[in-house]
């Protein structure tokens, strides 16, 4: 699994010529695999003693159906709800593109349930190869979107 | 919204299901099914004590005794593969991941970008959220 930084990094470097709304919005979906699934399964270890049942809807998050679904539901918060399930959906894949490069030992993700319950990864890199490159690329990012948005204001004026 | 909702709560009860009755896949670590002999994997684990021979590894919130001499120190985080044996492991690999508490950072990191991006691409009142161009 890639850091977040690095997901939101991905998000914004591949939308960030589509406008910075649907830049956002890639972005915000880079995160809501790890979101669902990581961050409240580390809650649920923090209270402790939770059954099992509650671990099995964070383990749906982290797989391609329960980030669609995922973002079918954040996406009713907008007012154009196709358009934003589009783009976070974009943002989704990118996070399962990234993640399924890193080596995980042959423990890989399932990205076919419940069609096949089998994990997946490509083992590329390592699991923790982008935690070293992470807060470099992110100013990066950054600067280069500035430059973009910038040149986009000055041809729209 | 509420069928969107009802299709994520019966995906988290079909898999908690499929776990059940074995419809994930050969049984890996904490699946009761597993059997002496299975290759199992233990990943991503925190080595909480050591002992001449044998290593506690934690993965929240349970807790593994790895039979094995690997050069670990406490508190190091490690990928152990080995054989399953009367509730223990028998390693016969061992990979250490040294970068990991830095991408734990990096995840509220990540999470706080988000929060501060959020701003900039849309606008509105929630349920009315507009893209911005």
């Amino acid at each position: 699994m890639a850091d977040l930084v690095t997901h939101v990094c991905t998000g914004l470097l591949v939308a960030m010529g589509l406008g910075r709304g649907r830049a956002v919005l890639v972005a915000a979906g880079t995160v809501l695999p790890d979101a669902s699934s990581r961050v409240p399964a580390a809650a649920l270890d923090y209270v402790g003693g939770v059954p099992d049942l509650f671990y099995a809807f964070c383990d749906v998050g982290h797989m391609p159906v329960g980030t669609a679904l995922w973002c079918g539901l954040v996406a009713q918060a907008f007012a154009d709800r196709r358009a934003a399930f589009v783009w976070l959906l974009a943002g989704g894949a990118l996070h399962y593109l990234l993640d399924i490069l890193q080596d995980h030992d042959g423990v890989g993700y399932r990205l076919f349930w419940p069609v096949s319950p089998g994990r997946f990864e490509l083992g590329w890199i390592g699991s923790e190869a982008t935690v070293g490159v992470a807060l470099p690329l992110l100013a990066a990012t950054l600067l280069l979107w500035a430059w973009v948005e910038r040149q986009r204001t000055a041809n729209d004026g | 919204m509420v069928a969107l909702t009802a299709a994520l709560g019966l995906s988290g009860g079909v898999w908690f299901a499929a776990g059940v009755y074995g419809w994930t896949g050969p049984p890996e670590l904490g699946d009761p099914r597993l059997r002496n002999g299975a290759s199992v994997t233990l990943t991503l684990a925190t080595v909480v004590s050591i002992e001449p021979e044998r290593a506690i590894l934690e993965k929240t919130p349970e807790r593994y005794v790895v039979l094995g001499t690997e050069p670990w120190q406490v508190g190091e985080d490690w990928t152990v593969g080995g054989t399953w044996r009367d509730g223990q492991i028998a390693a016969e690999w061992a990979t250490q991941h040294p970068g990991r508490g830095g991408k734990k950072g990096l995840g509220v990191l990540g999470l706080l970008l988000v929060g501060v991006l959020l701003p900039v691409g849309i606008r509105g009142r929630p349920g009315r959220w507009v893209i911005r161009g």
